[in-house]
């Protein structure tokens, strides 16, 4: 999104830094319905988004609340990074414990947590390193080198690793540094709902069948890790840290079929959760929209 | 560094990969296996990293290491052979 630069990112820094959190509503109710009013397209991508989640046609409401909800994110965001400690937990209001994650680490093969692009991820992962964690996150790079350095700065201070992803890029680098780090014993974070790679699966996804990012599977099967789906959602002015039961790659499956169940069993999880917190889904994008065209080419293909 | 070993090389990599169809002779011992050359992405890595340990016992330690052991089939069997004389 054009409003993910450092710029951007700077001024909000300030702003939470000058304004008390207790105000930081009015803010975002601000930024939000003016995007809702000078982004279409940001607009029309989020409502076709919850049309598909709800299975309702009049979501506007829900479409505000979204960019409300997304204004607000990027607030705390930029407020925790200076926060530590007490204070950065101060804003949990909800913990669902650790017992998964400690589980997994006590069997030796590392820890696989995965999350929608939903709520406050990045608030989930300071708060483990805060804890003592081994936490390793494999994310793209963006676009904007200063907020790559902005993200590294805060995470290295916590002893968060980065392993990047270049999504042109075909190098094996990246994968052989996220298998060692599970073999190590340690936790890798990734996002598993959005295709940014080219190994996906066609899996039904709230009814539709979609292009879903399968690296997660590939990497539980290679270490022996279990995958662990997590969500942060803000619940009224605190978040909620919420880690479910974990999901087991490969006993005594064939490869491709352990791979297409494990997954289908992520995304079962994370539709619970969209569909509880539809307006901290944050694809500001029509995201089956690469899948509708796709399928227009294969229905086009099969014509003729 | 022996032409079997470079043919054990290339039958890990069908296998693992499940490229059917190939076989030993259509692999380039020189080609590069990512970006051009046989092609491979970073899920193949992962499979091929996983298809060393299993077959011959040998471990790609990090990045570094992987980056230039997974070059081509040569560089692939010049590190198991480095790692495990006994092959």
């Amino acid at each position: 999104m054009i409003l993910y630069n450092s710029l951007n990112l700077f001024l909000i820094k300030v702003f939470t830094i000058l304004v008390p959190r207790f105000f930081h509503p009015l803010f975002a109710l601000f930024w939000g319905r003016l995007f809702y009013l000078i982004l279409p397209q940001t607009r029309r991508g989020i409502r076709a988004n919850l049309q598909v989640i709800t299975g309702q046609a009049a979501v506007d409401e829900l479409v505000r609340s979204t960019l409300y909800m997304y204004a607000r994110n990027w607030c705390d965001n930029m407020l925790i990074m200076r926060l530590r400690g007490p204070q950065l937990f101060s804003l949990i209001a909800r913990h669902t414990g650790d017992k998964p994650l400690d589980d997994a680490l006590a069997a030796g093969h590392g820890a696989i947590l995965v999350s929608p692009h939903l709520g406050n991820w990045e608030l989930g992962g300071l708060g483990l390193a805060e804890k003592g964690y081994p936490m390793n996150i494999l994310t793209f790079r963006e676009p904007d080198e200063k907020v790559n350095r902005l993200r590294e700065k805060l995470r290295r201070e916590r002893g968060i690793n980065f392993i990047y992803v270049d999504r042109d890029d075909t190098s094996p680098l990246a994968i052989i540094e996220a298998v060692n780090v599970l073999r190590r014993n340690q936790v890798l974070a990734i996002l598993g709902d959005r295709d940014g790679s080219s190994h996906t699966i066609r899996l039904e996804f709230f009814g539709r069948s979609t292009n879903i990012p399968v690296g997660a599977a590939y990497l539980a099967l290679a270490s022996g890790a279990p995958v662990i789906p997590v969500f942060v959602p803000l619940e009224g002015e605190r978040y909620a840290t919420i880690m479910e039961e974990p999901i087991h790659f490969g006993s005594g499956q064939s490869h491709s079929r352990s791979i297409q169940e494990g997954i289908s069993e992520v995304m079962r999880v994370f539709e619970r959760y969209i569909r509880k917190y539809p307006d901290q889904w944050y694809n500001l994008f029509d995201y089956w929209a690469v899948d509708k065209s796709e399928r227009e080419k294969e229905a086009t293909c099969l014509r003729n | 560094m022996s032409e079997e070993l470079t043919n054990q090389v290339k039958e890990l990599i069908i296998e693992s990969l499940r490229l059917d169809g190939y076989s030993s002779s259509d692999i380039d011992t020189e080609a590069p296996l990512f970006g051009e050359g046989l092609g491979l992405d970073s899920i193949d890595a992962l499979q091929l990293v996983v298809g060393l340990e299993k077959n011959f016992g040998v471990v790609v330690p990090d990045a570094v290491v992987g980056g230039q052991v997974f070059q081509s089939v040569r560089t692939m069997a010049e590190y198991i052979a480095e790692k495990r004389p006994d092959y």
